[in-house]
Formats: C-alpha cells, sequence, structure tokens
C-alpha cells in the first residue's frame, strides 16, 4: 500500500485531533473572514424593522445548551435588534435549559441597552412541549387567560407592557428559535391561522427544511444556524459570539473538505491499481 | 372543580396543590368506579364514541365559521378549555415520570444490581438540582443564587453542550468514510456537499471573493452557489417529503380518530 492508497484509512484519532486545533486555533487568534448576508437573514432584519412599536414580539425558545452555540447568538441578535430599536418583547421557552440561558442573555442586554423587565421585555414562564397544541389553540385568542402570571408569578394585568396585549393581534412578529421541528405546527395553528408575521432561527442541520415555508412566505427569513447569527450581528453592525466563532466554524469545514478530498485520493488510487 | 368553589384566590400554594390532588383523586376515582361499573363489552365502544366526540369537537370547531367580530364561533370557549384541562393532564405526566425513575433507580440501588453505582449518581443529581431550584425560589439569597447556577451553568449545562459536541466529531469521521467517489450519483452528491459545506461558511465567501457581486457571475461565487442549491433543489426535494409525510400523518390521524389503529393498547381487553 503506497502513500496515497494509506489516505483512504486515516486513522479516527487523527481526525480528532486535528479537529479539535482546526477549532481552538481560530478561537484564540482571530482569524477574519467576509461575512455575506443572505436574503433568508435580510428577512429576519427587516421583520422585526417593519414591526409597529405598539405591538410586541414572542420569541419562542425551544432550545437547550446542546445548541446553545448556535441558537443562543440566533436569540441573542434578535433581541438585540429589538432593544436597538425601542421594541417590546416576550419570552416563551419549552426548554427549562433554554429558559435560564435565554433570560440571562436578555438581562446582560436589558443591562447594556438601559431597559426594564415588564417594560421593555416580559418572560411568559417555560411551558413543556407537550403542552405546546392545546397552547396554541388557546394563547391567540386570550393571552392573560392562557398565561396567566409571568415566569415570577406576577400576574400579566400588572406587567405594564402587557396591559394592551390581549390577542395575537397584538402581537407583530414571531420568532421561532429551535433545534428542534416543530415550525410546522406553529404554521398550523398561528400562521395558518392569524397571518402573524413569523421568522424561524434554527440549528444548521434543520435549516434545509425551513426553505419550503421561507418559499412560500409562511416564514419571512431564516438565520441558517450560527452563519446566520454572524450575519444577523454585521446587519445590526454587533459584533457578537457569532462573529468571533465564524473563523473556527470555517476552518473545521475546510478540514472535513480536505479529508475528504484525500479520502478520495486514496480510494481512486487503490481503484487503479487494483485495475492495473 | 371543588377547588375553583372552596379555594379563595390568593390563597397559600400548598392549599392549591392539595386541592389539584384531591380533585384528581376524586374526580378520577369516581371516573374509575364508573369506568368499572360499565360492562365489558360496552367498555370498548364507549372509548371509541369517546374519541369520535373530542376530535369531532375539534374538526367542527375548526370548519364551522365563526364570527367576524369576535373570530370566534360557538365552539371555540369549549376549546380553550379543552386546551386547559390538557395542559393539567399533561402536568400529571411529570409526576409519573419522576416516580418512574425512582422506583426504577430505587430498586437498582436497593437489590445492588449491576451499575448501580449510576442509580445512585441519578439520586444525587436529582435531589441536589431541585433542592437547589427550590432554595433559591423559595429562600431567595446570593448563596443559594450561587449554587442555583453553579449546578445548572457548571454542570447541567456544560454536560449537555459536551454530548452535542461530540456529535462534531463522528461528523467528520463519517463525512471522510461516506463521501466516497464510487459512482456518477455519489460524484454529484460529493460536489453538492462540497459546494454547501464551504459556501455556508465565510471561508467560502473568501475563496470566491475575486468574482464581482454583480452581473451573470456573482452566481458562480460559492455563497450563492450554495443558497441556490439550499433554495432550489433541497426546497424542491425536501417538499416531496414533507408532501409524504403530511399525507401519512393525515391517514394516521384519521385511523386514530375513527379508532381504526390496531396496537397494543387497543387489542387489549379492557
Amino acid at each position: 500500500m503506497n502513500v496515497f492508497e494509506r489516505l483512504q484509512y486515516i486513522d479516527r484519532r487523527i481526525m480528532y485531533a486535528l479537529l479539535v486545533v482546526a477549532i481552538a486555533v481560530p478561537l484564540i487568534w482571530r482569524i477574519n473572514l467576509p461575512v455575506v448576508v443572505t436574503p433568508a437573514v435580510k428577512g429576519v432584519y427587516d421583520t422585526f424593522d417593519k414591526m409597529p412599536n405598539d405591538k410586541i414580539a414572542l420569541i419562542v425558545v425551544y432550545w437547550g445548551a446542546g445548541t446553545v452555540a448556535e441558537t443562543g447568538p440566533e436569540t441573542s441578535a434578535m433581541m438585540r435588534q429589538l432593544f436597538m430599536q425601542n421594541k417590546k418583547f416576550a419570552l416563551l421557552p419549552f426548554d427549562p435549559q433554554g429558559s435560564k440561558l435565554a433570560t440571562d442573555e436578555a438581562k446582560a442586554l436589558a443591562k447594556k441597552y438601559g431597559k426594564k423587565y415588564g417594560v421593555d421585555w416580559v418572560h411568559w414562564g417555560y411551558q413543556p412541549i407537550s403542552n405546546l397544541v392545546p397552547l396554541l389553540q388557546s394563547f391567540p385568542r386570550d393571552i392573560k387567560g392562557t398565561f396567566k402570571t409571568d415566569a415570577y408569578g406576577t400576574p400579566m394585568n400588572k406587567i405594564p407592557m402587557m396591559r394592551n396585549v390581549n390577542t395575537i393581534n397584538d402581537i407583530g412578529v414571531i420568532a421561532d428559535i429551535t433545534s428542534s421541528g416543530e415550525l410546522d405546527t406553529w404554521i398550523a395553528y398561528i400562521y395558518g391561522s392569524y397571518r402573524t408575521p413569523m421568522v424561524y432561527g434554527p440549528t444548521a442541520i434543520i435549516a434545509p427544511e425551513g426553505f419550503n415555508s421561507l418559499d412560500a412566505g409562511q416564514i419571512k427569513g431564516m438565520l441558517m444556524g450560527m452563519k446566520g447569527a454572524a450575519e444577523y450581528e454585521k446587519l445590526l453592525n454587533a459584533e457578537g459570539f457569532a462573529t468571533r466563532a465564524a473563523g473556527a466554524l470555517s476552518t473545521s469545514h475546510l478540514l472535513i473538505v480536505v479529508l475528504i478530498i484525500a479520502g478520495n485520493i486514496g480510494y481512486v488510487s487503490s481503484r487503479r491499481r487494483r485495475e492495473r | 372543580m371543588f377547588t375553583r368553589f372552596l379555594i379563595k384566590p390568593g390563597a397559600p400554594q400548598w392549599l392549591w396543590v392539595l386541592g389539584v390532588l384531591g380533585d384528581f383523586l376524586i374526580f378520577g376515582g369516581i371516573l374509575f368506579g364508573l369506568l368499572q361499573l360499565v360492562p365489558v363489552r360496552f367498555r370498548r365502544p364507549l372509548i371509541v364514541a369517546l374519541t369520535f366526540i373530542a376530535g369531532l369537537i375539534y374538526s367542527v370547531e375548526f370548519f364551522y365559521p365563526a364570527d367576524p367580530k369576535t373570530q370566534m364561533n360557538f365552539l371555540t370557549p369549549l376549546r380553550i378549555k379543552l386546551g386547559e384541562a390538557t395542559k393539567v393532564v399533561y402536568a400529571f405526566a411529570l409526576g409519573l415520570g419522576t416516580f418512574n425513575l425512582i422506583r426504577f433507580h430505587g430498586g437498582n440501588v436497593i437489590r445492588n444490581r449491576a451499575g448501580w453505582f449510576y442509580s445512585l449518581v441519578f439520586f444525587i443529581s436529582f435531589f441536589a438540582m431541585a433542592g437547589a431550584g427550590f432554595w433559591s425560589y423559595y429562600c431567595p439569597s446570593r448563596a443559594a443564587e450561587n449554587t442555583y447556577n453553579m449546578l445548572f451553568e457548571g454542570i447541567v449545562a456544560s454536560l449537555g453542550a459536551t454530548m452535542f459536541s461530540t456529535i462534531g466529531f463522528y461528523i467528520v469521521s463519517a463525512a471522510y468514510r461516506a463521501f466516497r467517489i464510487r459512482s456518477a450519483e455519489a460524484t454529484l452528491m460529493l460536489l453538492a456537499a462540497f459546494i454547501v459545506m464551504v459556501g455556508q461558511v465565510p471561508v467560502g465567501a473568501y475563496i470566491t471573493s475575486g468574482l464581482p457581486e454583480v452581473g451573470p457571475l456573482r452566481n458562480l461565487r460559492l455563497e450563492n452557489l450554495s443558497y441556490w442549491i439550499l433554495s432550489q433543489p433541497n426546497m424542491a426535494a425536501q417538499r416531496g417529503i414533507w408532501f409524504g409525510i403530511e399525507v401519512g400523518a393525515l391517514a394516521m390521524a384519521l385511523r386514530q380518530w375513527l379508532s381504526l389503529e390496531r396496537g397494543s393498547f387497543f387489542e387489549r381487553e379492557l
């Protein structure tokens, strides 16, 4: 077996070590690469931008610590735009981990932009995902009847920004940020019935499924994982984790491509030898 | 039910918890007793009828025209109430799940079964996290908050992130082994994968940054090629797959609504 043929049998431990290096090095020594904004990401920005200030945005958090590297920056960038444009939002988490992580991020951003809980943002409280369908059937027509208190037990009527928020008509945009595939349920029960503008923040691995809804106009924009978040940060002109990690994302993808090419060189070499 | 009439708003939380449990035991007991009184041969038709009526409420509510002023029809209030009732039923699943975990791992520890140590870890983790949660919720203090954050961010969140991150290593190994140019189709897939993988990261934009941003040549920029593959051929394939899935889901829903579904539960004598 010659050198080329050996390329198709690289030990997986070597690949793992190379991946660690490919991710760690750009995080330590930053690589600046161009970030090009795609139409899907521009759609998210424009949808929030056009939202009237008398309505609130609903940010649905259905992600946990496992995907925080992708969904965390997406959530953060959306909250950042809303705070920057003096728009109000409510958090609706369906994951206990995501609830805590998104709340911590909202608190940090609120402090940075001088925003107040209850006035500029509110947490509607964690809901188990098994509740999704009954919730989507009841809250659009009676928000305060469905979510009687916020996450901290304060009655909805006593929260200043919730005083005039009663039905789905008072919600300007719904952002579904998720590591799972429940977008169709939101479209079926919410967009299908009420035509509330929706934007989507999935992990990169499930993003391809979102193109159906994007093309059909059921979602107005989409962030494709961390790359989408980096594009969004560029639009906001506010650098965050996604922009800083874009180099590591690039090197790890390049490593995979190089390994695939190496494996194929080995495969073609051995096939030619067999044919001879 | 009774809870709403007997307990006034503002009553202590523990009284509400007792009231809900009482409701569950009393009404659950009555329902269970009534079901036991029904002759065996009528039990299945009864459940079939109840399933059909429950499904019918949602179907009629969806199709019956709504009042343009209120956007509601005569069944909408009932649907909202049913939604709330379903939430309560789902909440009991949490208690049932906890009970099952404790029973299973408790058995492992008491009987000293293989791997009992991991069951012990479950109990330590369960009570530590629950204790810290209750402590920080009911007796808020800096110490309670720090303990909760240390357990949540230091252990739970980090473990979750670590578990998911390991997938990245498997993806590298799997992609290396799977993408071989064994046939024309495999080569086409490899080419598409190459464009999407590189075009989806900033380095893709860097590689073809020499191409103009306007005009026909812009279509050859890797980020644009990648976006085209995702938004055109990928979307067409996804749409086809989803049509199939949704038709199957519709058939499945109809089978369940009309109690035509066969399985371990439906075959059992009630």
